[in-house]
Formats: C-alpha cells, structure tokens, sequence
C-alpha cells in the first residue's frame, strides 16, 4: 500500500496557510501593486495559484481579487483540505496528484510509518529509515552485552602446507635461487643413474619404489655414453666406478620419482652457466605402507650452488642462513652418507619448544662422479629435506590430518595462519 | 643398525667412556645412539660402510678415533686347497677362502659374528645376490675342499635347523632359507656346493650350510670362510670384512689357495691400498689450511695407515672410490663441529616459474571466494576415480604397490574432493573446497610415457546447492583471469542430466561442471547436496 506524508513545505503551509491563501487574504485588504505584492513570501507560488484558480487579475500593474476570489476566504479551500487529510492520515489517492505536484506530500513506505512510531521507544536495529528520518535521534538503542564473542564464521583459506612453500619460496628466491621443475613419472636414468646411485643399490628395491610398466626414453647419446663410463669404472671422474655392468634397460625403467634430485640432475645435464643457484619444491613418492607420519607420497624441497670455490664450510654457512629465516638460529652438523653426495652432511636445529634438536636436512657436496657426465667441473653444494616432516613439527599435527582425503576440515578451517611466524 | 650390549662393546674400547662421551663420539664420527634400553643399545649405521656392522669394527674405529694407531693385518699361507670345478661357471663363478685359527668364541663373540654375516648379506652382499658368506668349524673338514655345481636332485645333506637330509631341490622347496633365497638360483639346471675331500657336502651356497659341517659352536677353534659370488672384487672384501674381524677377535688368518682351471690365487688379500691424495684438493674441499703432519694425523683417526708420506687405505675399506672418500674420513676426523659456516658469496638473480605464479594467483583468488583449499594424494584408486565416478577411462595404473588401497594415479581431483567432503561430513556446512593439482595422463610419445596437467577443481556442499551458485563462482574466476569462456550443455554421468555443461575456452574443452548426481553422492556415501567444477588450467600458460 502506497501511503503519503507531508513534506516539511507541506508541513509549513498547513501551518501558516497556503501561499495563495496568503495572497488572497492581503488583497482583501487593498489592492496591491505587482511589484508591493513581490514582497510576499513565497509570491511566485501564490501568484502561479492564484491566477490557476482564477482568483485574481492584473490590470496596469495593479493586482486585484476577481469574484471567485472574494469569496475564497468563506469557502474551504481544497488543497489545504487535503493537507490536513494527509496530516491526519487519511488520504484519497485521487487527490494526491495535485500536493505531489507541487511537492508537498511525497510517497512513504510502510517501513517509515513504522519508524515514526518508534519515537520514543527502546530500539534494537539502527535502521536506514531511522537515519534517513531522523527518527534516531528521539529512539532509544537497546544495549548490547558487547562483550559476549561473536559467531564463529569459516573465511576460505589456503592450506597450511602451501604456507610452508610460499615461505620456502620466499626464502629462496630472496637469497637469489631460481625455480626449477620436472616431471613426477621420471625414468630411472633421472632419478638414480644420472647422479651416480648404482644399478644394485638397495633404494632402487621394488619396496621402495613405484615401478610403471613400460620403459621412457633415455637422453642424449653423450650423456648415456659418459654415465654408463663413469658407473663401470668412473670414466674421467677420477674414481674407480662401482665395478658393475651398466645396463641400459635398467636405466629406462620408468617410476615414479622418489626424490626431487632428478630435477636437479635434469638442470645439471641440460647445461647451467656458473655461478647457478637453483631450487625445487615437488611431490615425491616412496612405496611404503602409510600411517599417521607416513604417506606413500609427500614433498620435498632441494637446492643447489654450483660456483667456484665451494666447501664444507660454505655448505654449513649457507645451511645456518637458510634456517636462520625459519628462526632456527641454532644449527648443529653431523656427517653421514649418501650415494651421490660425498662428504654428506645432515643438519639439526634446536627447537626451544621442543627442548631437543630436530633433523633439518640432509645436504652435501656432489660426487664428482655425479657431475663428470654434464662436463661441470666446479664444486656443487646442494641439500634437500622432507616438507612434511617440517610441517608437522610446525603445526604439531599429523601428516594424515593434513593431507589426503582423510584430512580434518575442522582444523583446516582453524589453524593459526601465523603459526610459520611462531614455532 | 647395529645391536650390541653396552657392557661388551665398552670391554672394545680402550678407553672408559660415558653413554653420554660416547653419543657425542659417536655423533662426532658420524653415527647416532638410536636407543638405549638397559644393556643393549642400537646404534644407527650405514650400509655404506660395512666394516662398522658389528661391535668389533665399530670399536676399531672408534679406538683409532681416540688415538690409537691402526694396525696391519697381516695373513700366514696355509697351503690349505679350494679346488674350484668349471660346472660353477654358469651358476655362481668364484670363490675365495681363509682360514682363521686360534679362535676362542662365546656367547658374545658368537652372536657377533653371525649377526654380522648376516648384515653382510642383506646390505652389502644384496642379499646374498653378489656375496655369499659361509662360515664352518674347519676342525671337521678334510681339505682340499671343492667348489663345484651339481644336479639339484643328485645331491643331498641334512641342513641347518633341519634333521632330515634333503637333496638340493628339496632344500629349495622346503627349507624357509631355500624359499627366501630360490630366486637366486633361478634358471639354473645345476646348484652350487662345497665339499671336502671325504665327500661331505660343507653348504650349498647362497643358500644353506650343511647341519654336520656348517656350524660354528662355542667350542669351535679355527674356521673355513667361504665367499661365493659373480665378481671377484666384491668378494674378496666381502672376505676381508669377516677375516678382519676375527681377528680382531683374537684369530690368526691363513691364506688358502683356490685353484681355479686356468688360474690360482692365495686369499685373503689383507694387503694396504696405496692412496694418492692431492693436499690441495682436500684443502679445497674443506675449505681449511692443514700441515702435511695434521692431514696424516687425521687420517689415523680414520684407520688409515701412514707410512712415511705414503697413505695407505685398510683392507677393510669397501667404500673408497674417489679422492674425495678419503677428504671425507679427514673431514670426520677434523670434527664437524670444528668447521667454522661461511655462508658463500654468490651473487644471483631469483625467479618463480611462471606457472607458480599463476597458480598462486588462482588459489588466491578461490580462497577470496570463501573456499577452503585441500591437498589430496595423486595416488589413489580405480574404485574412486572411475566406478564410484560412473565412468571409465584410461590412467597410469602401478605395480606391486605396497600399500592395496592405491592402484593408479589420479586423472581427476573431483573425486578425491568428495572423499574429503565424505570424511568431513559431521562438520559444518556448507562445505567450499578447491585443490590446483596436478593429474597425470598416459602419453605414448612423451620421453617419460606420461603428460601432467594442473587442474583446479572446487565443490560446494550443503542442504541447498545450485548450479546458479557454483556456476556464478565459475564466472567470477573466469572475468577476474579476464579469459572469456562458453558453457555448453552436455551429458555425462557424473553430473545430474540438464544440470550439466562443459567449460569452453578458446573453443577448446577444458572442463565440467554441474551437479554432481545423486547416485555419485550415494557411492561416495554424501547426503548432502553438492555441486562443482573441474577445469585445466593449462591454457592460462
């Protein structure tokens, strides 16, 4: 339903009568000339209606009633009826046209009747109308227990594992570390032959890694030339070689890849201009049973240097750095060993939280076995390590909670984003 | 790993060490106490170096670590004969032998010994596949002794743990050995055996050893070791391995001679390897400035033996193949803790991979969206990504995963996020989710027999979902990627008929999506309803 109020000039004339009324109760006094009556307020309105209604006329600049205008004043005059209709709250839709036309009334919705008959009242929503109206200021707003917390809402958000490779990335490329990537279906010349990972080696076991059916394609003839040299008896690297026949077939196997190493040999062997500092951040696969801290597949992430002049002590220094960004600022070495890396050494951190040391990396310098193949001839550091392992120790949760479909929405939807700032 | 009982392997070491010196001597050479329970401890070892699989070669090392000088084995001829047949040649070719005397076992040393032939085999030897170890009381034995290959059904003797006698085919049938080994005997019409020249059959290598003549007892003094096996240089350090080691246990080596048909050769070879190192180069590595008497001195405390300004490698030593093994041992014995960090000096530009870029970009943008990324495993099955899905297709399957519930790689995300959603179902909805993920196709002419696409997918859950709402996502991805696209209608099993459209970019289909079909949501066990999208994101690189 439609319904009219007046407007504050409605308001006015029903107040202080309309201003051809006005004009019409002055010229029943006198005459008026044009220019005394320009004085009138509102004279242009009055004499727009006055002369509509045939109240009036003019005659050599002198204003004066006609005969329906001297008996205007006895009569009602309907404009101002109407107004107080609407006043009133009665209204005849008919009527409307003309107090719409001149801007008296103007259209309401339920909703600012409403408001109005708030004045005075204990109010619990602030509502357009009530600022629109002004009727906010004579309504009282119920207090809230502001105190009480509000409902608890679910933002989209990203999942904790990529706030690990976004920092992780962040921490590369500010030391200056390209990107580099490569496929997850690799051969086993990229993932173990390439990198000097003999033929019988126990990490090649069908228990540890995924075979496919079907063999890929090996590399270049030089490059398969210069690794099957270097495995039978170290071809120009200056070894011995594993004293084993390097079988071509083995090497064509195809797998799933169970180290992101194969990318790094992949950029090795496809040329680097040195000084070259690389790193990758890629899923890996290991054919094992899971449970809560293992996955039949996870991530690693892994760089390297290849510049002159590269040693131990570099190795550990650029470790300390790399960590330092994580807030692990004490670093602790030990040796070990590594088919491909000679010498190997694994790096632990001091957790305060903890109260232990915990395994960071495993890192160390490339076996010149592993780098005579590609014609690289300076020292190449290089590390890697396991994301989830850190992951889990950053937000002291499951890896199965995590990741896969057995994840936990409800954590996902509540984990600490500032936790990577924290740990 | 190497098991040994606190109180034995402290009576190795010369000097009286703490649990906690010894965790941190054992940390300084690279080697970590993994468990103390009472007397026993485990120690973590590494199949690289085979000589410190049991607690006399650990305790060797250690020893020289604290200062002791290395020794030089040495063997005396025995004029003892292995006389080897050339029926061995096409099943396992060599041999080589010893024999230590004076030996005084107990139940300490007994142990050791055979857990460390049993190391040998599973690590160094690859299960016994290059090196057999066979050890026996040598007392019982009436040399010369032969190695030759024999019809499996023509021979028979009572093996280890066995009572009855059993001819080699039986052995191979029967015996939980014969099984765990039968593979290395694959093929072959004849089985290698030892036996003396009273025609008592000693073992039939890889497999078993004979109950009477192959087993070493508390009261056994000397002993006959064989190694059998396809490369000559991988035994004769296999050999070296158990020789030293019974040395060390008190023992005294005698060479034998095995006499092959065109050749004969005295084993063991206790012999020192001559090692050329350049200082320099070591220098290099290490990043330190060492005299030539403080490098001799910490290859000592590596075991290695100095004679004037000559380096000699031990005999034991299987894993040195280059130069920089023996920078390493220096490196060990100069102490990890000792190297001062230099972070190193090299000035490069960084990047990101522009897919990286862009991926990011589009997860942000999905999260601004109100969804909840996931990470789901590539590794999934046939049931979920094709049966429960209602379609069939072709993917990469794998083979003798260990894990059952795995058997191919995904082609899909939409599926693995129902999974999600069907694990989360006593949480609140509605439930947004979105992976960018890789899935992986099968490609014929790829180097790798293989194609990896990214794809994003994301699914809306709850009692009311529309394909209004997930289509609306959809365009909202799209213009801010400002990448116009088509929906085309279509059918497919997946999705509810009529609710249901393929993505079209630059003409081409790079996605669906739609209502997911009751039936789908009844396989994956949803009772909610739920809608989605999956789209290639390869052509926004």
């Amino acid at each position: 339903m439609i319904m009219y109020v007046l407007t504050e000039e409605g308001e006015k004339y029903l107040k202080n009568k309309l201003p051809e009324i006005n004009l019409v109760k002055e010229l029943s006094k006198k005459e008026l000339s044009v220019s005394e009556a320009k004085k009138l307020e509102n004279f242009n309105i009055a004499l727009q209606w006055a002369k509509k209604n045939q109240w009036i006329e003019i005659e050599n600049g002198i204003m004066k009633l006609t005969k329906s205008g001297k008996s205007t004043l006895e009569k009602k005059y309907e404009t101002e009826e109407y107004l107080k209709e609407v006043k009133s709250g009665k209204f005849d839709e008919d009527k409307m046209k003309i107090l719409l036309t001149r801007n008296l009334v103007r259209n309401v919705t339920e909703k600012e009747i409403e408001t109005k008959k708030l004045i005075g009242k204990e109010v619990l929503d602030v509502t357009p109308e009530l600022i629109k109206s002004g009727v906010w200021r004579d309504v009282k707003f119920k207090e809230y227990n502001v105190e009480f917390p509000g409902k608890k809402i679910y933002p989209g958000k990203k999942h904790p594992l990529n706030l690990v490779f976004e920092k992780i990335r962040e921490v590369f490329i500010e030391m200056g570390f390209d990107e580099m990537q490569g496929p997850l279906v690799e051969t086993a010349f990229w993932n173990m032959d390439s990198m000097f990972i003999p033929q019988d080696h126990p990490a090649r076991d069908i228990q540890d890694t995924f075979y496919l059916s079907g063999e890929g394609d090996l590399p270049d003839k030089k490059i398969v030339e210069n690794v099957k040299e270097v495995h039978e008896n170290g071809g120009n690297s200056g070894s011995k070689g594993w004293n084993l026949k390097w079988e071509p077939e083995i090497a064509k196997q195809l797998l799933l890849r169970t180290h992101t190493t194969s990318v790094t040999y992949r950029t090795l062997a496809g040329g680097i201009e040195i000084p070259c500092k690389r790193f990758c951040i890629g899923r890996v696969f290991r054919n094992e049973a899971s449970d809560a801290t293992h996955l039949p597949e996870f991530h690693h992430a892994e760089g390297f240097i290849a510049a002159e002049n590269l040693n131990i002590r570099s190795l550990m220094g650029f470790i300390k750095s790399f960590y330092s960004k994580f807030g692990l600022d004490e670093v602790k070495f030990k040796f070990n060993y590594n088919p491909y890396t000679e010498p190997s050494i694994e790096a632990f951190g001091y957790s305060e939280r903890m109260g232990r040391w915990i395994e960071l990396i495993n890192s160390g310098i490339f076996r010149p076995e592993s780098l005579a193949p590609y014609g690289i001839k300076v020292p190449v550091i290089a590390w890697g390590f396991g994301i989830e392992r850190l992951a889990m120790f950053i937000f002291e949760k499951n890896i199965k909670e995590i990741l896969g479909h057995t994840c936990d929405l409800k954590y996902l939807r509540n984990y600490d984003l500032l936790k990577l700032e924290k740990w | 790993m190497l098991n040994t009982s606190l109180g034995y392997f402290n009576s190795l070491i010369k000097k009286k060490l703490s649990l906690e010196e010894l965790e941190d001597l054992l940390f300084n050479m690279g080697f970590e106490l993994d468990e103390v329970k009472g007397d026993e401890v485990a120690i973590e070892m590494t199949a690289e170096r085979p000589d410190l699989l049991c607690a006399h070669g650990l305790a060797r090392a250690i020893n020289h670590y604290l200062g002791e000088k290395p020794k030089e084995y040495k063997t005396k001829k025995s004029g003892y004969k292995v006389i080897v047949e050339d029926s061995v040649k096409k099943v396992r070719p060599f041999t080589v032998c010893a024999v230590v005397k004076n030996l005084k076992f107990n139940e300490d040393n007994l142990k050791e010994i055979i857990d460390f032939q049993e190391k040998l085999h599973s690590t160094f030897a690859r299960g016994r596949k290059k090196a057999a170890i066979g050890i026996y009381p040598f007392e019982n034995i009436t040399t010369p002794i032969y190695y030759k290959a024999e019809r499996p059904e023509k021979f028979s003797f009572i093996p280890l743990d066995f009572s009855e006698s059993m001819t080699g085919k039986e052995i191979l049938e029967k015996h939980p050995k014969g099984k765990d080994y039968k593979h290395l005997l694959e093929g072959c019409d004849k089985y290698p055996i030892f036996i003396d020249s009273k025609d008592e059959i000693l073992s039939m290598p890889p497999i078993i050893n004979s109950a009477k003549l192959g087993k070493i007892t508390n009261d056994t003094k000397e002993v006959f070791i064989e190694c059998s096996g396809h490369n000559m240089e991988t035994l004769k350090k296999t050999l070296n391995l158990i020789v030293t080691a019974l040395v060390d246990f008190g023992g005294e080596a005698y060479s034998m001679e095995v006499i092959y048909e065109d050749k004969k050769i005295e084993t063991p070879d206790l012999n020192l390897e001559k090692i050329n190192l350049k200082k320099s180069n070591a220098e290099k590595m290490l990043g330190l400035g060492l005299s030539d008497k403080e490098i001799f001195s910490l290859l000592e405390r590596t075991g290695y033996i100095i004679k004037g300004t000559n380096i000699f490698a031990p005999c034991y030593r299987t894993d040195l193949l280059h130069e920089v093994d023996v920078i390493d041992d220096i490196a060990r014995a100069y102490g990890p803790g000792n190297f001062i960090p230099e972070f190193p000096q090299v000035s490069t530009i960084g990047n990101l991979m522009r897919n990286t870029r862009i991926e990011t970009k589009v997860r942000e943008l999905i999260v601004g969206l109100g969804f909840q990324e996931v990470f789901t495993l590539i590794l999934t099955s046939r049931d979920e990504q094709f049966e429960k899905m209602r379609i069939k297709g072709d993917a990469i399957f794998l083979e003798a995963q260990v894990d059952k519930s795995i058997n191919m790689i995904r082609v899909s995300l939409l599926p693995e996020l129902l999974r999600v959603l069907k694990t989360n179902q006593h949480y609140e909805f509605p439930q947004k989710i979105f992976e960018v993920g890789k899935v992986l196709f099968s490609d014929k002419k790829s180097e790798t027999r293989s194609r990896e696409n990214s794809h994003l997918a994301s699914v809306i859950s709850n009692s009311i979902a529309t394909y209004d709402e997930i289509s609306s996502i959809l365009n909202s991805i799209f213009s801010n990627l400002n990448v116009s696209y088509k929906l085309k209608e279509t059918e497919d099993k997946r999705f509810i008929k009529g609710r249901v459209a393929k993505i079209i970019v630059e003409g081409k289909e790079r996605g669906i999506i739609g209502e997911i079909c009751p039936k789908v949501l009844d396989n994956f066990k949803l009772d909610n309803p739920t809608t989605g999208f999956e789209l290639d994101l390869d052509f926004l690189n």
